[in-house]
């Protein structure tokens, strides 16, 4: 058997909107029609580029960038591939695999050589979106541009929580006059999706993480024990398979 | 008027049965699969018991409670668990338009191919096989003494014979028990499974991946579709999904038809064996009938 594992899923326990990383997304919106470059930096350096098109013709709301894709094998390259999006259609930029603090910058291709950066993970703009999942039950902090706001409870599941609230994410605006709460609570996988109103920044802290309660090995042992107490040992139901040879029709 | 009879008292037929039925061993292997779940199987399987009682009018052997043991009965169950992935939601939402914007899901935790649950049933599962039989008379003519005189064929350890067969009339096989410990077994067949798949993984991930499954062990049964009669859920596996019951009856059917005469002899038959100087003196037999009573099995023959 081969189990396939993400390993830096499982150890996150840092969330900053600055960088692409595991169990998180940003959605960057491309307003405008016209040629668009997406730069892909790791410690302030180009090492990818991402042609964009966008067009009143494409139909496309929607498109994903997978950063598992920026392989040491394809670092320094410009991706040959063209990525269509309609006019105010959003680039959803995600990293399925690893947390190698990617940064990313938007570019509109124009009169100045290189391109005008219209927008950048390190400094989320008004209206820009980014979204998170946390994983590990306990407590967080998040932080907004750097000072304190709130606290966020990832609930430790038992088999009575809902998985229904997965469905739903919870959201919360960032920036501007907010009265945030004094805690958050929601459930491991469940989205957090902070809408910006003002430039800035999020991050997002791990600071105590909830014991391991151990629930599999009491559900496994909670299983057995209702199994041996619904299946009354009663006398098997006999069955009886039979054979009869053709050659007697009037076998029983 | 037959010149020569041969009885066989019940007692002795019983004890030619025994060493007939010390002779069978089969194996069997076979696989299945039922969406999530296939499982497949490796069994051996031998005679041991049963009791003889000859029949008059009709003619018949019948056999009770001859024993079927499965060594070795293996088993091993494929289950398709789900995968451990992000779920998809919806990052912007606008009045009247609905959802506009949707996160991708991605899978952080899955097996491939699927889990395997090996568990070992030698000796759990108890059935008997009854049955009638007729006595099925057959001359063997032996390929190998072709061109060869009768007392050339004789020397040569080649001679035609006269065989009895016993042929199956009917036979049942009866499912009689399930030992309890199956259950035990099955149980620790999953803990040991769960424990392969999710062992590298932290606790709590453990934890939630069981939470988010809906409780990893309730998905098994389900996937297995175990209810809580496991005895009816194993034996429909074996006896209806692979057919072993049947297979059985039909192979055991075979072999006493087929494989091995329960009694046979020579003919000519050598009512004088051979000394330095004279051959032997051999004796053709011929209009053999067969009669069982109540309590012997007679061959009548005439012989010269």
């Amino acid at each position: 058997m081969k189990r396939i594992i993400n390993r830096a899923a499982l150890a996150k326990t840092t969330f900053n909107s600055n960088h692409v990383g595991v169990l998180s997304y940003h959605a960057l919106q491309v307003k405008e029609a016209g040629a668009y470059l997406g730069h892909v930096l790791y410690k302030d350096k180009v090492v990818a580029t991402i042609n964009i098109d966008s067009s009143e013709g494409c139909g496309n709301m929607q498109a994903n960038i997978d950063f598992l894709q920026f392989t040491k094998e394809r670092i320094g390259h410009t991706s040959e591939e063209i990525i269509s999006i309609k006019p105010e259609g959003y680039l959803v930029l995600i990293n399925s695999s690893g947390d190698t603090p990617y940064r990313f910058q938007l570019l509109k291709v124009g009169k100045k050589p290189g391109g005008d950066v219209i927008a950048d993970t390190y400094k989320l703009g008004q209206g820009a979106v980014y979204a998170c999942t946390l994983l590990i039950p306990g407590s967080y902090t998040l932080r907004h541009n750097g000072k304190n706001t709130t606290m966020i409870r990832v609930e430790y599941p038992t088999a009575q929580t809902d998985r229904k609230r997965l469905q739903e994410p919870v959201r919360i605006k960032v920036g501007g006059k907010q009265d945030y709460k004094k805690e958050i609570s929601v459930l491991p996988m469940q989205g957090l999706v902070f809408e910006f109103e003002t430039e800035g920044s999020i991050e997002i802290t791990l600071k105590e993480q909830d014991k391991d309660k151990g629930l599999l090995q009491k559900q496994i042992l909670e299983a057995q024990k209702s199994r041996k107490g619904t299946q009354k040992k009663k006398a098997m139901t006999k069955k009886t398979y039979k054979w009869r040879n053709p050659k007697y029709p009037q076998s029983k | 008027m037959a010149h020569v009879n041969l009885a066989v008292n019940e007692a002795a037929f019983k004890e030619v049965f025994d060493v007939l039925r010390d002779n069978l061993a089969l194996s069997k292997s076979d696989s299945g699969s039922w969406g999530p779940f296939s499982a497949s199987y490796s069994a051996g399987f031998r005679l041991e018991g049963g009791d003889i009682d000859l029949k008059n009018s009709p003619d018949e052997v019948h056999i009770d409670e001859l024993d079927i043991v499965y060594d070795p009965l293996s088993l091993s169950l494929g289950i398709d668990i789900p995968e451990l992935c992000t779920p998809s939601f919806c990052l912007i939402w606008i009045p009247f338009a609905g959802c506009v914007l949707r996160v991708p899901s991605y899978c952080i935790f899955s097996a491939d191919p699927d889990i395997s649950i090996p568990i070992d049933l030698g000796g759990i599962i108890q059935s008997e096989i009854s049955g009638a039989f007729n006595v099925d008379t057959r001359y063997f003519n032996d390929p190998a003494n072709a061109g060869m005189s009768e007392h050339l064929a004789q020397a040569n350890g080649v001679p035609d014979k006269w065989q009895f067969y016993l042929e199956p009339i009917w036979l049942d096989l009866d499912l009689i028990d399930i030992a309890d410990t199956v259950g035990n077994i099955l149980d620790a067949a999953i803990d040991w499974a769960i424990d392969t798949l999710l062992g590298p993984l932290p606790g709590v991930i453990k934890d939630i991946f069981s939470w988010f499954l809906g409780g990893i062990v309730d998905v098994i049964r389900g996937i297995l579709d175990i209810g809580d009669d496991i005895d009816e859920w194993l034996s429909d596996l074996f006896g209806v999904s692979f057919g072993l019951f049947d297979f059985v009856l039909t192979e055991v059917a075979k072999y006493f038809a087929n494989k091995y005469p329960f009694f046979e002899f020579e003919n000519p038959y050598p009512i004088m064996e051979a000394t330095s100087d004279l051959i032997p003196v051999l004796m053709p037999v011929a209009n053999i009938q067969t009669d069982i009573t109540d309590t012997e099995f007679v061959i009548s023959a005439d012989i010269g």
